[in-house]
């Protein structure tokens, strides 16, 4: 149905209903939750009237989608209110479902007057709820209470999964059903016709969201291997990849998309029981992830969309469809007497409608519809953003915060003392301090991406160490900058590898101990002042001092007998390069590299990692990092005529050293006495070359400051103040300069270098030798 | 870069110039690379960094840096002056688009330059590096001399002077 061509009054009323509508909506939805708890025929009379008046509005304005759709929501409600019939949660999630349709119907007749692209999906989601009548009509005991409380397990934000748990149930004749698949050339032969333009761009677009929904499709899987029971988690998966083969079939990479139909297929007779949902079908749909995966990875890389084995493939996931012949799903149903031969014909007459009149594009939109609500949870939208856009965002505000602080400190502008002035000047202010705000929060992301791509890593390293693990996740809603989160993952990795590897038990051990055969990894994050803490937390046998100390008292790094080190101090020495107590070298861990990437990675990132570790009851380690790499807390220091920022986290103390705390060692340099410890003493000025600058010690100030676990003195002429400063890289231009971490612009306008230790220290070092 | 450099050599050099003055000799460049002209503004210094890297400023947000092209070209440095300039090139290097300030005694005009007019492989006895130069020019009597600016920007030099520090 094309709308474009109405005239302009209609969209005028298009505006008022749309405006209306959502308000009923937003008045519609809390009232069927609490119709969940309490099925008052008070509030049921309500909501029916919100959804009649909906419908009247929509056949009014010739809106048949959504005409179409209230209606059948309505004829459903109305067998609550007059038939007193029961109401079952399965039935409160179809509502909710058809709210949240019309809603983004709505909206996207707000912005385009258009509606054609939802009719797919609103005629499924309608079959169902006429399902769902014909259901209650026959008075056949609702089939629904075949996930009994299935998804009272999940929490409220989980609101996709928990409608796929409504889905195969209430849907008998859905036209998406894998037992009785559309034919593979006369789907590819349909998409010809519908031939796009496939730009880059959009091929980037279809790897970012293949890529969401393969994860959503492990995670899933993952899931369900755990708890064979909750069959909601097929699925789930199964509608992620009936999304990611409608994507495919739109772009036209035919062998992904046979692939993923052939897995669609699979888990399609899992999920409806015809074949056994047993471990190695799950693990053969895991291997047709991977290839999938893979296949994403070189179109996004712009490579071929082939699939070399792809033959060999579909004809295991076919061989394993096979071990029990799938009987038509209608027939099951019929079978089982839950559905009439009549009703069948009829949803199967409505089925075959569909296939006509569902053009293949609709089915991106579907997927993206369902990746928005896994992000958002209800009612949020989000849209996605090309980062450089964001990037570029931020800079503009950075300057806008700078140019502000111009005016507004303008002497002259202030001397005049024009109460308009004064009044808009703080107006200003504030108004940038907010836009501030936002631009900085846009970047942020929620952890949960970067802890679900852990599942399934950990679930093959349980099974190749043959343990059993059960990971856990604590504040996946925690906000990152999407940096922090690309820049976090590997060193995330390897603390868990190590976790599962050395921290956890085998079973047996376990059970010796006392503790569950079952260990625990729990992951972790929260905002701690201006940090962010990932922990990654087993309870495992922990971390072994002694054996650690022996160990680096043998390659040299300690060179006491440790009684003078506390815990931590031993602990870290295990992210020093090549440091392993491993006793064998194991296929992921052992050899002594991994550690001593985190902590490089980690220290990259302005970060640290902290370990805590009590023998025979577990380890965490705590990765911190600052909450975003775009602005760092500094401290200010003047050098002669020069200003630079040294990173607060690193500043231990400030002093003015008297002479009698200041000695030079022939050819070794500066020392300076700091309560009895001698800490060698760096000029900044004479490494940097810089002139005017005190030569005097004892009057100068000295920065004390930690740098991998030693402390250094950097002498510096003055402390002008804390400042938090946007980091600025000097560009392509000057590239990598050694003890330079970014640039900043300054209150004044003016450039301030962003000091950075691990290349000064090494600077300072090599100077002296 | 050598490709680049080979077309622009054989390709036509007509076109419009920015000149300007340093050491009493004249300058064009092309004005396709001109960003724009700023006045001469204080700049932050950038430790260990060639003695023609005068450092690094701010334009509206941006951090670049400024080379002072008297002292890469050898000529002998001046104080700066109210007609000391700023010109804001737009520069390619190794692939990457960056801005970079280059610090004139004054800016002179826009002129156009006919191809009639450019003598190419002209070798100057002076105290000028010729690679890059892309050519000399004949305006109005004068002879201005056309610079291949990104080849004198080249900052791969720069940067393997940091790295290998």
């Amino acid at each position: 149905m094309n709308l474009t061509e109405r005239n302009d009054e209609w969209r005028m009323l298009v505006e008022v209903f749309a405006t209306e509508s959502m308000e009923m909506l937003d008045e519609v939805e809390p009232r069927l939750v609490e119709l969940e708890k309490n099925p008052d025929p008070a509030v049921i009379n309500n909501i029916f009237r919100l959804f009649h008046s909906l419908k009247g509005g929509a056949a009014s304005l010739g809106l048949q989608i959504i005409r179409d759709l209230t209606h059948e929501a309505e004829t459903l409600l109305d067998l609550f209110r007059s038939k007193g019939k029961k109401i079952e949660s399965a039935h409160i999630d179809l509502m909710c479902q058809s709210c949240d349709l019309t809603r983004q119907i709505i909206t996207k007749l707000q912005e385009e007057f258009d509606d054609a692209e939802f009719e797919a999906e609103a005629s499924a989601l309608r079959l169902e709820l006429v399902q769902a009548v014909m259901d209650l009509v026959d008075d056949s005991p609702p089939n629904l209470e075949v996930y009994p409380g299935a998804h009272r397990n999940y929490s409220p934000s989980d609101r996709a999964a928990s409608e796929a748990v409504t889905k195969p149930s209430s849907v008998s004749a859905a036209p998406s059903k894998p037992a009785n698949p559309l034919p593979g050339p006369n789907l590819a032969s349909s998409i010809d016709e519908l031939k796009l333009d496939i730009t880059p761009e959009m091929c980037v677009g279809f790897a970012a969201e293949a890529d969401e929904l393969l994860e959503a499709i492990e995670t899933n899987l993952v899931a369900f291997e755990k708890e064979p029971g909750r069959t909601g988690l097929l699925a789930e998966a199964f509608r992620a990849f009936h999304s990611l083969k409608g994507n495919c079939g739109f772009f036209g990479f035919v062998d992904l998309e046979h692939l993923s139909h052939e897995s669609e297929n699979l888990l399609g007779a899992m999920r409806d029981s015809q074949i056994p949902a047993d471990r190695a079908n799950v693990s053969l749909v895991l291997s047709t992830l991977d290839v999938c995966r893979a296949t994403v990875k070189s179109i996004k890389a712009s490579g071929p969309a082939t699939i070399a084995d792809l033959e060999p493939m579909v004809t295991r996931l076919k061989q394993a469809l096979k071990t029990t012949e799938a009987p038509k799903l209608g027939e099951i149903l019929i079978a089982k007497g839950e559905v009439s031969a009549d009703a069948l014909q009829e949803a199967l007459e409505e089925q075959e409608q569909q296939k006509k009149t569902k053009p293949a594009a609709t089915t991106p939109v579907k997927s993206e519809d369902s990746a928005a609500k896994d992000g958002a949870g209800s009612g949020k939208q989000s849209i996605r953003v090309d980062t450089e856009k964001l990037d570029r965002l931020i800079e503009l505000v950075g300057e806008l915060v700078i140019s502000e602080a111009n005016v507004a400190n303008c002497a002259e502008l202030r001397n005049l003392k024009i109460d308009r002035i004064e009044k808009s000047i703080d107006q200003l202010n504030k108004i940038t301090k907010d836009l501030q705000n936002i631009a900085m929060s846009v970047r942020m992301i929620p952890i949960a991406g970067l802890f679900r791509k852990m599942v399934r890593p950990v679930r093959d390293l349980a099974r190749t160490f043959g343990k059993k693990i059960d990971l856990q996740f604590i504040g996946e809603e925690t906000e990152v900058d999407k940096n922090v989160i690309e820049l976090v993952s590997d060193p995330l990795m390897h603390l868990i590898r190590n976790s599962v590897d050395h921290g956890i038990e085998p079973p047996a051990d376990r059970t010796k101990c006392g503790k569950p055969e079952e260990g625990v990894i729990v992951l972790e994050a929260r905002h701690a002042g201006g940090e962010v803490w990932i922990m990654v937390r087993d309870d495992g046998r922990g971390l072994n001092r002694d054996k650690i100390l022996a160990k680096a008292r043998q390659v040299g790094l300690c060179t006491t007998d440790g009684s003078d080190l506390r815990d931590e101090e031993i602990y870290k020495f295990i992210f020093e390069p090549g440091f392993s107590t491993a006793d064998k070298v194991t296929e992921v861990s052992g050899r002594g590299v991994g550690m001593d990437v985190v902590k490089r990675n980690i220290e990259k990132l302005k970060g640290r990692v902290d370990i805590k570790s009590s023998p025979g009851k577990g380890s965490s380690m705590i990765i911190r990092i600052p909450l975003t790499l775009a602005i760092i807390e500094g401290m200010v220091v003047q050098v002669g005529a020069e200003r630079y920022i040294m990173p607060t986290q690193a500043i231990l103390e400030f002093i003015r050293p008297t002479s009698d705390l200041l000695a030079s060692v022939i050819d070794q340099g500066e020392v300076i006495n700091i309560r009895g410890h001698l800490i060698p003493l760096f000029r900044i000025a004479s490494i940097f070359g810089i002139r005017n600058a005190i030569t005097d010690p004892t009057q100068a100030n000295v920065m004390i400051i930690e740098h991998e676990g030693k402390s250094y003195g950097l002498m510096v002429d003055q402390i002008l103040g804390q400042q938090q400063t946007v980091v600025k890289s000097l560009g392509a231009t000057l590239g990598y300069m050694q003890g330079i971490a970014g640039a900043a612009v300054m209150p004044d306008g003016k450039v301030g270098l962003i000091l950075d230790l691990g290349g000064l220290i090494p600077l300072f070092l090599g100077t002296q030798m | 870069m050598a490709t680049e450099k080979e077309t622009s050599k054989t390709g036509s050099l007509a076109g419009k110039y920015l000149t300007f003055q340093l050491a009493n000799e004249e300058y064009g460049i092309t004005i396709m690379k001109i960003r724009e002209i700023l006045g001469i503004m204080e700049t932050t210094m950038v430790p260990r960094m060639p003695d023609y890297v005068r450092g690094v400023i701010n334009l509206r947000g941006k951090v670049l840096p400024v080379i002072d092209l008297r002292r890469k070209f050898g000529l002998p440095g001046v104080e700066d002056t109210k007609h000391t300039c700023i010109i804001v090139i737009d520069t390619m290097q190794t692939g990457i688009a960056a801005l970079v300030g280059i610090i004139v005694d004054t800016v002179s005009e826009v002129v156009q330059i006919a191809d009639a007019d450019i003598d190419r492989g002209v070798t100057l006895g002076s105290q000028v590096d010729t690679s890059f130069i892309l050519g000399m020019a004949k305006v109005k009597g004068d002879v201005r001399i056309l610079l291949d600016i990104d080849r004198i920007l080249s900052f791969a030099e720069l940067q393997h002077l940091s790295g290998a520090s």
